[in-house]
């Protein structure tokens, strides 16, 4: 005969090993959405109240008008002439962030503005991250710098290798050892099928040391993002 | 109450502590609040689905609700084994290390280390990090509960000084 309290634990953590199963074997996105709805809201609420200032109908006219410019600008003027530009305009979407966990931040924009995976999002000083899932009211965009992401990556003589994760700074690698390279080169995005999940010649970031590898069968060098991940604020979603 | 502070943690998780760092407030909420087994195992599971379904919920749900789950009761049965030695403590038959304070911040503590470890699985990377941040919160919370309650205190020495006269 087990107490009450004993109960009362082994239902609930078969609760919990139920919700573990069904999440494994189909994604519980309902109890995700109404999370996002719940505490994405709340986050985004609470993150509004705190910049409210005057004129803030003009303020967010302009942060679009600003998004949509800087989408295009990154595109346009910093591409490669060599590259063959798509002729078709970018759509950015304002955003803001309003949570943080490691890896990954909340923007405060979701599938009701038209966000959906895989796609591009930037700042002022260059690429953040991508989107990794979008709710109603709010999408999760994995950084630039967490361990799991990999991204096509293009130096300024040409040649192109990938970026990934190294703790707050980026393992550049070109697929080139005997490739031209030099601390200060920028680091730009290659682009990928599609334009998703990246879209061509976002500036990533700055090679600050090349790693001596010879004989080894890829350069790899050590690159600072552009972007402070840990401090942004308004960002840009691009709608290719 | 409880109930409600652990439903607010995830926000200030998500706009605080991910920008800055620090302790899983729904952990530390849930060790430091459990008052007996039962009502903590809820209380866990409650906070466990509120930080699983929470922005960016990235990982499986149900991990959190299911380690949060055992940290309320394990937490919670010393509660309850509290409330009944203060209550047997007239009779004075119990030890006076069992029933002080100190041991109980103590205990808190291993759970809150075992919690992280679960919590953290595999991810080994930032483990020390984290373990040390929740387990300075939990001590800290955990020592201010035993600082606001002085009754508590002054029964306890009660008790030592009826002990050792």
């Amino acid at each position: 005969m087990r107490s009450r309290p004993a109960r009362v634990l082994l239902l609930l953590a078969a609760v919990s090993l139920l919700l573990i199963a069904l999440d494994r074997w189909t994604p519980l996105d309902p109890l995700r959405r109404a999370g996002s709805l719940l505490y994405g809201t709340t986050a985004s609420l609470i993150a509004a109240a705190t910049r409210i200032g005057d004129n803030a109908d003009r303020l967010r006219a302009l942060e679009r008008e600003n998004a949509a410019l800087r989408a295009d600008n990154f595109t346009r003027r910093q591409t490669p002439a060599a590259i063959t530009l798509p002729d078709r305009a970018y759509r950015g979407l304002p955003a803001h962030a309003v949570g943080f966990a490691p890896g990954t931040i909340t923007i405060d924009i979701g599938t009701g503005d038209g966000v959906t995976r895989d796609l591009t999002v930037l700042n002022a000083d260059g690429l953040i991250g991508r989107v990794t899932w979008a709710g109603p009211t709010t999408a999760t965009v994995s950084l630039l710098t967490d361990r799991a992401s990999s991204i096509g990556a293009r130096v300024p003589s040409g040649e192109v290798g990938t970026i990934t994760g190294h703790d707050d700074l980026l393992l550049l690698r070109l697929l080139n050892p005997q490739a031209a390279l030099t601390p200060g080169d920028r680091v730009t995005t290659l682009g990928s099928d599609n334009h998703r999940p990246y879209i061509p010649g976002v500036p990533i970031g700055e090679v600050i040391r090349v790693d001596p590898t010879p004989g080894a069968s890829t350069q790899t060098a050590l690159v600072r993002p552009y972007a402070a991940l840990t401090t942004v604020d308004l960002v840009t979603v691009v709608l290719p | 109450m409880a109930v409600v502070l652990v439903l607010l943690a995830p926000v200030a998780q998500l706009m605080v502590i991910g920008r800055w760092g620090g302790p899983e407030l729904a952990l530390v909420a849930v060790v430091v609040l459990a008052r007996a087994a039962g009502t903590g195992a809820v209380l866990g599971f409650v906070a466990g689905i509120a930080a699983d379904v929470a922005p960016p919920a990235e990982h499986t749900i149900g991990t959190g609700a299911l380690v949060l789950t055992f940290a309320g009761y394990a937490a919670g049965q010393l509660g309850a084994r509290r409330f009944q030695e203060r209550s047997l403590s007239a009779f004075g038959e119990r030890s006076a290390a069992e029933r002080s304070a100190a041991s109980w911040v103590g205990l808190l503590g291993v759970i809150t280390v075992a919690a992280t470890l679960a919590l953290a699985g595999l991810d080994l990377d930032d483990l020390a990090w984290q373990v040390g941040w929740n387990l300075g919160a939990v001590v800290a919370c955990a020592v201010a509960v035993v600082g606001l309650s002085r009754r508590r205190m002054r029964a306890g020495r009660a008790v030592l000084r009826r002990r050792y006269a």
